[in-house]
């Protein structure tokens, strides 16, 4: 009996030794990589993403908005069907069923990302399917109510090196850090059915959104001057066209129209050549509209006056260089005023031989040239400056019209906007505020660069670039009854050392009303084959924009 | 023990036992009130959802292109050349006619 009971007691001990070890196992030997697989079971850790700052146009309207789409994910070891899930992806997502299944080419891999920011209405026929291993994850990309309008300015959302949402090109590029925000962690303890527990601890770091963008871009001159630059461009049969506008008071950039253009919500169909700006990203030669800033620093250094004359009496030479005047004419005693009137070579020459050379260069450093606008688009660029030392009796004489000096377009319809803003240049911008997520607003000032121009000469080359309009080659194309400053430029384009006789850039600077400048404008065309001038084929467009825009901001007429 | 004493005694642990089942009730409140919680989330993300597409949906109904097509469609045509129905005058032109 006794050997029984000693039997049992024995026992019971044996496997109170091996509960107490066991127990000591989970509770002290396994207790950090238990407690670890309690607390992954228990905790739900939450990505809270931030959405992208909008944008919007002057008027407080949309040009780039925030929309649902999803990620496409495939779980290879769910997948039942392969041919079936291959097939309808294929179908679906428009991709070949080749490159689907070189991404699922490792098998023990948990989920394979096969495509990226699909609209909803794809993912729930995918859905229809109800083929297992297709998994979906939410994802944001950027809505464009206005489709391609703005393209240039706006730049587009992609990916980068991490995979991560980044601006590139223009405003999106631009103010990318602004703009993105920062994504926020909640973790808290969940229920059997992940239904959270208020009870438990939660800890939060909130998301950031990213801040809106209101933008001096209006989007009705917006609209304008894209369908008429573009009818323009086919018009006339050139290669591509550029058209900014700008607010000579504050810089604020008003619109900007480049083609050819691309689509920023398919951006990616597009060759990566149209990505850039041409209005801060390429460079031209500017021809004669150059003239009229070379007459104003003549006019501003007090050694010429507009009524002082000038005997256009034949071609200038210059070493062994010849400079005759655009159409071969001579006009015998001519003013300053009719020097632009005519747009005569000679007598820019006749203009810069009136300042001195190192104030000619410090006028052309003035304007902005061999600098950068500053302005807040990525992919500004500027064209350098020849070196002081390099310049020689000729480069000077053909830089008084605007040949062989390099700007871009935005360059120079800044340094004309100092004409209208009474000699003040300004720094070119195209962001007006920034709005935060808590409701604060930063409003971004105007920035005056330098005086340039006193207010008086600006206002002497008004007059002139008004009579320029008026009794220049573009008259006639002119709107009646209003007074637009302006002035046309044909420049030949520099190809292998030479100037290509056939090859122009086309272009039309100005602004109106001239007597209190609304906005400033310059059309750029390239190589417009149905003519090669200036004043048929960029003057007719600007004077048509401009015509649109006399009635949007209810402009009468003044003559 | 005083009578005193005692009374406070009572007291505390009535308090005691008061304060306990009020923390057990909000507790249990609170761990079973998860789901309301999801089911309100979810409904504040649909709602968001929504007024997102409605917000689209404006933006894109009052696009310059839509706008645009719209007005050529009911047959509104661009005015080609502004029409001033008053030609400016000097207010001392104007002064002079009027007197």
């Amino acid at each position: 009996m006794n050997r029984r009971i000693n039997f049992v007691a024995a026992l019971f001990l044996l496997l109170f030794i091996l509960i107490t070890l066991r127990l000591f196992y989970w509770q002290v030997l396994s207790f950090e990589q238990l407690g670890g697989l309690a607390e992954k079971q228990r905790s739900v850790t939450l990505s809270i993403p931030a959405s992208r700052g909008r944008i919007y146009s002057s008027d407080g309207t949309p040009l780039v908005l925030n929309q649902r789409s999803f990620g496409v994910v495939l779980e290879p070891q769910k997948v039942q069907d392969k041919e079936a899930v291959f097939s309808v992806l294929s179908k679906e997502l428009n991709m070949p069923t080749a490159s689907i299944s070189a991404k699922l080419t490792d098998e023990t891999k948990v989920w394979v990302p096969i495509a990226h920011k699909i609209d909803e209405p794809v993912i729930e026929r995918i859905k229809g399917y109800k083929l297992k291993g297709i998994d979906f994850i939410e994802e944001s990309k950027r809505y464009y109510p206005e489709a391609s309008m703005a393209a240039h300015i706006l730049g587009f959302v992609g990916k980068n090196a991490k995979g991560e949402d980044q601006g590139y090109f223009g405003i999106e590029g631009y103010y990318d850090e602004q703009l993105r925000g920062r994504d926020g962690i909640l973790r808290e303890e969940a229920d059997a059915r992940g239904n959270p527990i208020l009870a438990s601890d939660q800890k939060s770091i909130p998301a950031e959104n990213g801040r809106d963008l209101i933008l001096y871009i209006d989007k009705t001159v917006q609209f304008i001057v894209e369908n008429k630059l573009k009818q323009g461009i086919d018009k006339y049969k050139a290669k591509g066209g550029t058209a900014v506008v700008l607010d000579p008071v504050t810089g604020g950039i008003i619109a900007d129209a480049s083609f050819p253009s691309y689509d920023p919500g398919t951006y990616y169909k597009f060759p990566s050549e149209f990505y850039k700006n041409p209005a801060v990203s390429s460079s031209y030669e500017p021809g004669s509209t150059f003239k009229v800033l070379v007459m104003a620093a003549a006019l501003n250094e007090g050694k010429l006056k507009p009524d002082v004359k000038f005997n256009e009496e034949g071609p200038v030479e210059i070493g062994d260089y010849t400079i005759k005047t655009w159409n071969q004419k001579y006009h015998g005693e001519i003013t300053l005023t009719q020097i632009l009137e005519y747009s005569s070579n000679v007598g820019m020459v006749f203009v810069e031989k009136n300042l001195d050379k190192n104030i000619f260069l410090q006028y052309l450093e003035n304007f902005g040239l061999g600098h950068a606008t500053n302005v807040d688009l990525q992919e500004e660029i500027y064209p350098e400056m020849r070196q002081e030392n390099k310049w020689h009796e000729i480069d000077y004489a053909t830089a008084s019209f605007g040949q062989g000096v390099a700007v871009t377009p935005l360059q120079m319809v800044r340094a004309v906007a100092a004409i209208a803003n009474s000699g003040k240049l300004m720094v070119p911008h195209v962001v007006k505020s920034i709005n935060f997520p808590d409701g604060r607003s930063v409003q971004i000032k105007p920035q005056a660069e330098r005086v340039i121009f006193k207010p008086e000469v600006a206002k002497a080359v008004t007059e002139m670039m008004v009579s320029a309009v008026n009794n220049g080659e573009v008259r006639f194309a002119k709107p009646a009854g209003y007074r637009i400053a302006g002035k046309t430029g044909t420049a030949q384009i520099p190809i292998a050392g030479h100037y290509d006789t056939e090859k122009t850039i086309a272009s039309f600077v100005g602004f109106a009303p001239a007597d209190s400048p609304k906005f400033v404008m310059l059309i750029t065309l390239t190589e417009p084959s149905a003519s090669q001038w200036g004043s048929e084929t960029a003057a007719p467009i600007f004077f048509d924009i401009a015509k649109e825009l006399f009635s949007y901001y209810s402009i009468s007429p003044s003559d | 023990m005083s009578k005193h004493k005692i009374r406070i005694s009572m007291i505390l642990i009535v308090l005691l036992v008061v304060f306990a089942t009020v923390q057990v009730l909000i507790l249990n409140r609170y761990s079973t009130i998860g789901d309301r919680l999801s089911t309100l989330s979810e409904t504040i993300d649909k709602i968001e959802e929504e007024n997102n597409r409605l917000g689209q949906k404006i933006a894109s109904a009052s696009s310059m292109t839509t706008i645009s097509a719209k007005a050529k469609e009911i047959g509104l045509s661009e005015t080609s050349v502004p029409i001033s129905l008053n030609s400016p005058m000097r207010i001392a032109q104007k002064l002079e006619l009027s007197l």
